[in-house]
């Protein structure tokens, strides 16, 4: 299985080695009460994961771009990568990217993209 | 009291952990109520925050959206988006789904963790609203808007001055509260819960000038010391607007929720100050030409906070006109503001049952308080986020009605005109033969100078039921008299009239005199009358004027007295009959010079 696709498998995100970043969103509030207790309302929790993609040409980080950003959000994700947070692999998520990164290489330009993708929660 | 809930819920709301779940309705262009919590199968809402403040009675609340579900997705709440299927009716004209003016409404459930989904009858109605401003030029998008009932009460004016409230006889003050909701607002009926009467009538009758209608009302609430508060009634299942008595002299054993230390996060506030103490309230009242004065104070309070003074100025025309009527007032106030309001605030997780007034219990938490404590709910203000569940609860004092609205307190009774849209029966004199237009109304020095300017004073009048009936009789009085009238026109000009009677005439010194054959028309009178009291003190206020021997004279009585009359002209051959009962004169202000 690949590490991260998007979209029903179809496009396979090249994520760089050692970028990515899970984290760990709780629905709801919790807090130490004036006596020490733990009072909290948090219901589920959702996951946020961050990372960078490999050096692309302009016109594949164009494509992924368009790809992340003109969808219908959340869009479905899939991959090794989801498969470690208990997601069965495979999740709704909003994506986004965060920004560009621009590389010069011996033979051309080259982008790198911060992306970002979280699944939904509500309040 | 408190709102009222389930065991369980009270249950759910003691625990530790709980869940709670947000629903945002909106308003569509058609009057249908959309689910933004599930619109589309997406949960729109990020957030609300919506608050009651005892002296800002009209709750506000803020909501943040998701604009759209990423460009080119067809799928956004942004208003002026052709490209949003959201924003289309459903004969595919463009109507944005939010947008100012619309219904908003948030629902709330409190459940324990894990449990079953949540139907949405289970949903609690904790906030009935409309948009006031909508903002969407970042994601998400910022709503902001007020609660339903009390916006309408906030933005609708009293509009016109020719209507009249009150009676001789005295109208009880909650019928008088509602006549003025139904006649300038467009809400039910039946919105004002009064539970009980405070036994306290309007008289004797006035015309409130133009306001607000949230401002006329509170200042009626105001006179016996109670409040206007909006609330759910769970009984009417929908929200009302209560009229009733803070429980000033709660005791212990009526406390509606007791907070200990094992349920707030944090004490946000705990102060007392004397600032707002008042305990010497000398409430005037009565006549012009018999004020009365009494005076409300505790002994008690200023032997500790020194002597805080305020007073209450009523107008000779107030509702105010007895010594217990007066001592209702001044009492509310003195009982208000007697102690200094200890302010508390603590945070607590989402608490939705809290209303205004409540009775709240506070354990000793050893740091603030090593006893029991006892306040009046002040305030409550509600956030609930993605990850945010919280409400702040701030108490001061015992219940009460408002606390430094009061301080504000614009009395009661500054009436120009008594105008005539009250019933017939109180201005037909014994004869049944002619009408006032107007009651007779003194005018304190104060307000001369709102006298000023044209007045078009118009009536109509059936057809007589004797053909031998010719003409009206129209007179004004000015002057100084409070009993007797002073005979003929003083100080007015006649400047115009009509009829649509076959023929008019002017005649005679003070009586102005229009004959009119109607056959079987009915007749109409119309006439501008132009006041312009000629005399101002050294510092150009106006001041009373009389007649003598004929000449203006400056008075020395501290008000004037106006009077219009109409009626059958027996000199002039109007013998007739007509039925005076059905006759409805006005008079309104046309210019002011």
């Amino acid at each position: 299985m690949a590490f991260l696709t998007i979209s029903t498998a179809a496009f396979a995100m090249p994520v760089a080695l050692n970028s990515v970043r899970a984290d760990v969103i709780e629905i709801g509030d919790q807090g130490r009460t004036f006596n020490g207790n733990l009072r909290q309302t948090i219901r589920r929790r959702a996951m946020k994961w961050s990372g960078k993609t490999t050096p692309l040409t302009l016109a594949d980080a164009s494509s992924y771009e368009a790809k992340l950003h003109s969808s219908t959000q959340p869009i479905t994700a899939a991959g090794d990568l989801l498969s470690t947070a208990s997601t069965g692999g495979v999740a709704d998520v909003f994506a986004r990217i965060v920004s560009k990164e621009y590389v010069a290489s011996s033979t051309a330009l080259r982008v790198v993209l911060n992306w970002e993708l979280e699944t939904p929660g509500s309040s | 009291m408190a709102r009222t809930v389930s065991t369980a819920q009270q249950d759910v709301l003691n625990s530790t952990k709980y869940e709670v779940h947000l629903r945002v309705e909106i308003e569509n262009s058609t009057g249908g109520m959309v689910n933004l919590s599930g619109l589309s199968s997406f949960c729109w809402p990020e957030s609300a925050a919506w608050s009651w403040t005892l002296d800002q009675p009209v709750p506000s609340l803020t909501v943040k959206l998701a604009r759209d579900r990423g460009r080119s997705s067809g799928e956004s709440l942004a208003p002026l988006d052709e490209g949003s299927t959201f924003n289309y009716n459903s004969t595919n004209g463009f109507a944005s789904l939010v947008y100012p003016g619309r219904a908003i409404n948030v629902y709330t459930a409190v459940s324990t963790p894990g449990g079953p989904a949540l139907s949405s009858s289970q949903m609690d109605f904790v906030f009935q609203g409309e948009l006031d401003e909508v903002n969407w030029e970042q994601s998400p998008m910022q709503l902001r808007g007020r609660s339903r009932n009390m916006a309408r009460l906030a933005d609708r004016w009293i509009e016109s001055s020719s209507y009249v409230y009150g009676s001789a006889t005295g109208d009880p003050i909650e019928t008088v509260i509602s006549n003025i909701l139904s006649d300038w607002t467009d809400l039910s009926t039946s919105i004002l819960q009064t539970s009980s009467s405070p036994g306290f009538a309007i008289s004797p009758a006035y015309t409130p000038e133009k306001q607000p209608v949230l401002d006329a009302v509170t200042t009626l609430a105001q006179l016996v010391g109670w409040n206007l508060q909006e609330v759910w009634s769970s009984s009417a299942a929908e929200w009302k607007i209560k009229f009733s008595r803070p429980n000033r002299t709660a005791s212990s054993s009526q406390a509606s929720w007791t907070f200990g230390p094992q349920h707030y996060y944090d004490v946000r506030r705990m102060s007392v100050s004397r600032y707002d103490v008042r305990n010497r309230i000398p409430v005037i009242f009565g006549l012009s030409s018999a004020r009365q004065k009494i005076i409300l104070e505790s002994t008690d309070s200023q032997d500790k906070y020194g002597i805080q003074f305020m007073e209450f100025e009523e107008a000779p025309n107030s509702a105010i006109g007895t010594s217990s009527e007066a001592f209702d007032l001044g009492n509310g106030a003195l009982q208000d503001l007697k102690e200094p309001p200890a302010e508390h605030e603590i945070e607590v997780p989402y608490w939705f049952i809290g209303e205004l007034g409540d009775f709240i219990e506070f354990e000793p938490n050893g740091v603030h308080y090593s006893e029991y404590q006892y306040f009046g709910m002040y305030s409550i203000s509600h956030e609930v986020a993605t990850n945010r569940h919280r409400s702040a609860v701030q108490v001061r004092g015992a219940p009460a009605a408002y606390s430094r609205t009061w301080l504000t307190f614009p009395g009661f009774g500054t009436i120009l005109f008594n105008e005539n849209t009250v019933d017939h029966t109180d201005r037909v004199s014994s004869s049944t033969s002619r009408v006032f237009v107007g009651d007779p109304v003194r005018i304190p020095a104060n307000s001369l100078e709102k006298i000023r300017g044209t007045w078009s004073v118009n009536a109509t009048f059936p057809a007589p039921t004797s053909t031998a009936f010719r003409s009206l009789n129209f007179v004004n009085y000015i002057g100084t008299s409070s009993g007797a009238l002073p005979s003929g026109i003083q100080a007015i000009v006649l400047s115009g009239y009509s009829a649509s009677a076959s023929t008019q005439q002017i005649s005679g010194s003070g009586v102005y005199v229009i004959s009119a054959i109607p056959g079987t028309t009915t007749m109409e009178f119309v006439a501008t009358v132009t006041y312009d009291p000629p005399f101002r003190d050294a510092l150009g206020n106006l001041v009373p004027f009389t007649r003598s021997s004929g000449t203006l004279v400056e008075a020395t009585s501290n008000e004037n007295f106006i009077f219009f009359e109409i009626f059958a002209n027996s000199t002039n051959g109007g013998t007739g009959t007509i039925d005076w009962t059905s006759v409805e004169p006005k008079i309104t202000q046309l210019a002011v010079p």
